[in-house]
């Protein structure tokens, strides 16, 4: 393509070239670039006004220090498209690679240094935010063919073609991406290279207006607003475009002077920029502590360290690999105590999934609603997990009316909705809503709770209501329950003597067995039973018994079934001390 | 007029001789566990992979081969043939086919290479590539490859029981059917994937009742033109599949692992089949 855009008079530097800075000290990983000796600014306070491709390099260089300082912030905002938090990772090591073919490539102009940056990301491009990175440098080098100088002209011509590069780039294209980042910088480069020959205030504008851009992403991507994060990949590029701005003003890339936002968001997020580790607090308890003493030496063994108090009481807080370490060291200054360790890695996750967990991907929809007749928020909960759209509370000695359900089945979405009453005594009523609704109801008539979670799992989301139904009728039968309460009246049943008070214990709603204690009925019950056909008995405990005991029980049951593999959750059911399902 | 030539990323799963065979080219997908990356199945093996995955306490990421990769193959590619059939994971679920696609842009000049969502993952799709490129072995045309592909995709199914979902959760992919299957519960997923969608099949509770439904729904869609049968690191679990199924399997059915990268997102310990049902 022939190229006129080298003629464009540019002014030349206002400041002298920057002098060249002792190299600094940085982390290098397997995936970094060694650093070139001249690519540290962080002593460097001159400004330059046009940019040759030297300083080009170095920029490029210090946008990814820039970057790299904030990758973990990248990572921590990233939900979109993909919720894995590898976003400021992968745009990172993206612009190593571009970084790595500068350095093999033997010329230095505007021009050569362009086409290595983008040859670079190109071959190392990682991720989808990594590759819509290499299109923007593949644009950007482009246009820059031949170029001696980046003068502002050539550097909004070059955005615009990165901009364009990277939007071709991308197949689904949803508002509120990177690509606006893109967008809007490089109009902001064409706007301000009209008004002035000063590539430092055509910076300093993109800089500005790709921030606002993607503070604007948050709006426009309903991910985003969800999450209540800005997208990542765009932040990305703000730090790069920044990195860049950096450099030309020169400013430090080293030593971050803006981080308070950052360190704010990193706390919260419990990400270092070591990855993931462990936030460690405790209070020393001694007489004549050395507070900065023993600041000075916590300070060497992480990050994000805080040391306050006095002579008798010091609080430490500190982010560290190895929690034992600073453990250690407050035992050998005097009594530690309130010590608390949190695996940050984990509430990273955690932190990130719970945001994530309203994505709606590209999977199937169902219009097909379930309500569930429950007792006890530990069972609510279960079937919550299995998505249950409506819970009526009751159960045993708390049937729901007609009503209750009537208005659970009016209350879904859903025009469609199966019923699980989930107790003998309640599919009556069940039935009785479902006559009176005008929506098309179909009662499965489940009659243990275990019945109904064994139902809800089979629910498909592919299927007609018909069909679920069916399934759903299907897997309750194949499903064993036992409940154990006591009695409230003395009598006989199936030819067991029962007195008031007493363990009863039933299978699939039969009384089978009576006993004094919990355990030795429901190991009577089992004994009944051919469990060596069953796999997974799940003991859902009611408000009247604890986690302990419970475990105690499915102690007592894998010392006579070895092969039975427990569950215990917490039913919070009441009248039933346990409920246990065999499949 | 040469032979069109197949290329698949390393999500196809299919072996290295099986590759080697058919002259299949493999893209290498990479894993990344902290600051170490690694391209699928060139600088790991699986066996290292999977202990790995077990003791690191990075959970691996994975990422697409850059476009430049694909383009360096096809420009590699474009000395021997005028088309090239790319084969690749559905750009929903991965940035895959979009580095393809950009690869195939920049190599437009000297060489035909056709882009193909494969409408499947992992073994569905080292079926589909399998047939095909015996299909170019034998001379087919591009058209004629095409079609076939055509022919093939709606008669292509995986079925498989996750072990686990927690690498599901943590990979992100599919966060829709992760929150449907249920986290309280220590369920087992069966997935099925079937043109381009990844659908929870069912959700069964002990590994046994699972395989049992899957056997039983994949019974219904017999008979089968071909068949694989695939875990991730159970290849017990793969065998009692093939036991089950031992009357309607076809000759040739082989026995393979699902691979590094699409082993991260689905775990350890998961077993199912992929078929071709027949015409």
């Amino acid at each position: 393509m022939p190229n006129t855009k080298s003629q464009t008079p540019v002014l030349h530097a206002r400041a002298a070239r920057p002098a060249l800075a002792a190299p600094a000290c940085r982390k290098a990983s397997a995936e970094q670039v060694q650093d070139g000796a001249d690519t540290s600014v962080a002593n460097r306070k001159s400004q330059i006004s046009t940019c040759d491709g030297q300083s080009l390099k170095r920029a490029l260089h210090a946008a990814g220090r820039w970057l790299e300082r904030h990758a973990a912030v990248v990572n921590a905002i990233n939900v979109f498209p993909v919720p894995d938090g590898d976003t400021g990772t992968n745009m990172l090591l993206t612009m190593n690679a571009a970084l790595a073919e500068i350095e093999r490539s033997p010329d230095d102009s505007v021009s050569d240094v362009a086409q290595a940056a983008a040859h670079g990301a190109l071959m190392g491009a990682r991720g989808n935010s990594g590759v819509i990175l290499s299109q923007i440098l593949r644009g950007f080098a482009h246009s820059l063919d031949g170029e001696t100088i980046l003068s502002p002209r050539a550097f909004a011509l070059a955005a615009q073609e990165a901009h364009e590069t990277a939007f071709r780039g991308v197949i689904n294209r949803v508002p509120g991406t990177i690509l606006d980042v893109a967008r809007e910088a490089a109009r902001a480069a064409q706007e301000a290279a009209t008004r002035t020959e000063d590539i430092v205030e055509v910076l300093t504008e993109v800089v500005e207006t790709a921030k606002a851009t993607n503070i604007l992403t948050q709006e426009q991507n309903p991910v985003l607003k969800e999450a209540g994060v800005v997208d990542a990949g765009g932040q990305g590029l703000v730090y790069i475009l920044e990195g860049v701005l950096r450099y030309l003003q020169g400013e430090s890339v080293e030593i971050d002077t803006e981080m308070e936002a950052v360190v704010d968001l990193k706390s919260t997020l419990g990400v270092g920029e070591e990855g993931y580790g462990y936030d460690v607090q405790f209070l020393i308890k001694g007489e004549a502590l050395n507070v900065d003493e023993i600041r000075k030496t916590i300070d060497t063994m992480g990050e994000s360290t805080l040391v306050v108090g006095d002579a008798t009481t010091v609080k430490v807080h500190v982010h560290v690999h190895d929690p034992g370490v600073p453990l250690s060291y407050g035992v050998s200054q005097g009594v530690i105590s309130d010590v608390v360790v949190e695996n940050m890695e984990e509430q990273y996750q955690e932190f990130v999934m719970s945001r994530a967990r309203e994505t709606v991907a590209t999977e199937e929809v169902t219009n097909i609603a379930t309500v569930c007749v429950v007792p006890g928020d530990g069972l609510r909960r279960v079937f919550e997990s299995l998505g249950a759209s409506a819970i009526v509370r009751g159960g045993q000695t708390m049937n729901p009316s007609t009503q209750e359900i009537l208005n659970a089945i009016e209350s879904v979405d859903a025009e469609d909705v199966l019923v699980l009453p989930n107790n003998s005594n309640v599919v009556l009523a069940a039935r009785q809503a479902r006559d009176l609704s005008s929506k098309h109801v179909i009662v499965v008539p489940t009659k243990t709770i275990p019945q109904g979670i064994s139902a809800l799992l089979a629910f498909n989301y592919q299927a007609d209501a018909e069909t679920n139904a069916d399934r759903m009728a299907r897997a309750a039968s194949e499903i064993q329950t036992v409940e154990v309460t006591r009695a409230v009246r003395s009598t006989q049943i199936n030819g067991i003597e029962v007195t008031e008070g007493d363990v009863i214990g039933l299978f699939n709603d039969q009384l089978v067995a009576a006993g004094q204690d919990y355990t030795t009925v429901v190991l009577d019950v089992l004994s009944q039973v051919a469990v060596e056909d069953y796999e997974i008995a799940t003991i859902y405990f009611g408000q009247d018994a604890t986690q302990e005991e419970a475990e105690a029980l499915a102690d007592q049951i894998t010392q006579t079934y070895p092969d039975l593999e427990i569950e215990v959750h917490e039913g919070g059911q009441a009248h039933y001390r346990y409920i246990l399902s065999l499949e | 007029m040469p032979p069109v030539k197949i290329v698949v990323d390393s999500t196809a799963d299919l072996p290295p001789d099986v590759t080697a065979d058919l002259d299949i080219t493999v893209i290498p997908c990479l894993i990344r566990f902290g600051d170490q990356t690694f391209r699928e199945g060139v600088d790991m093996s699986r066996a290292e992979f999977f202990a790995r995955l077990q003791t690191d306490p990075h959970f691996p990421g994975t990422a697409a081969p850059a476009p430049g990769v694909f383009e360096e193959t096809y420009r590699r590619l474009a000395a021997e043939t005028d088309a090239v059939v790319s084969i690749h994971l559905s750009p929903q679920y991965s940035g895959i086919f979009n580095a393809a696609r950009l690869g195939a842009e920049a190599v437009a000049d000297s060489l035909r290479v056709v882009l193909v969502d494969a409408g499947q993952i992992s073994l569905g799709m080292g079926l589909i590539t399998m047939v095909v490129a015996e299909a170019a072995r034998d001379g087919a045309s591009l058209q004629e490859i095409l079609d076939l592909l055509d022919d093939l995709k709606p008669r292509t199914h995986l079925f498989a029981t996750l072990n686990t979902l927690d690498n599901l959760r943590r990979g992100g992919r599919v966060s829709g059917l992760v929150a449907r299957v249920g986290n309280l519960l220590h369920i087992k997923p069966i997935l099925h994937v079937h043109q381009g969608q990844i659908l929870l099949h069912d959700r069964v509770r002990s590994w046994e009742r699972a395989q049992w439904h899957l056997v039983e729904t994949v019974r219904t869609m017999a008979p089968f033109e071909r068949v694989m049968l695939i875990h991730t690191q159970r290849p017990e679990a793969a065998q009692a599949l093939g036991q089950a199924l031992a009357d309607l399997l076809p000759p040739h059915t082989y026995t393979f692992e699902v691979g590094t990268t699409i082993g991260i997102h689905v775990g350890i310990g998961a077993a199912g089949v992929a078929f071709i049902q027949a015409r």
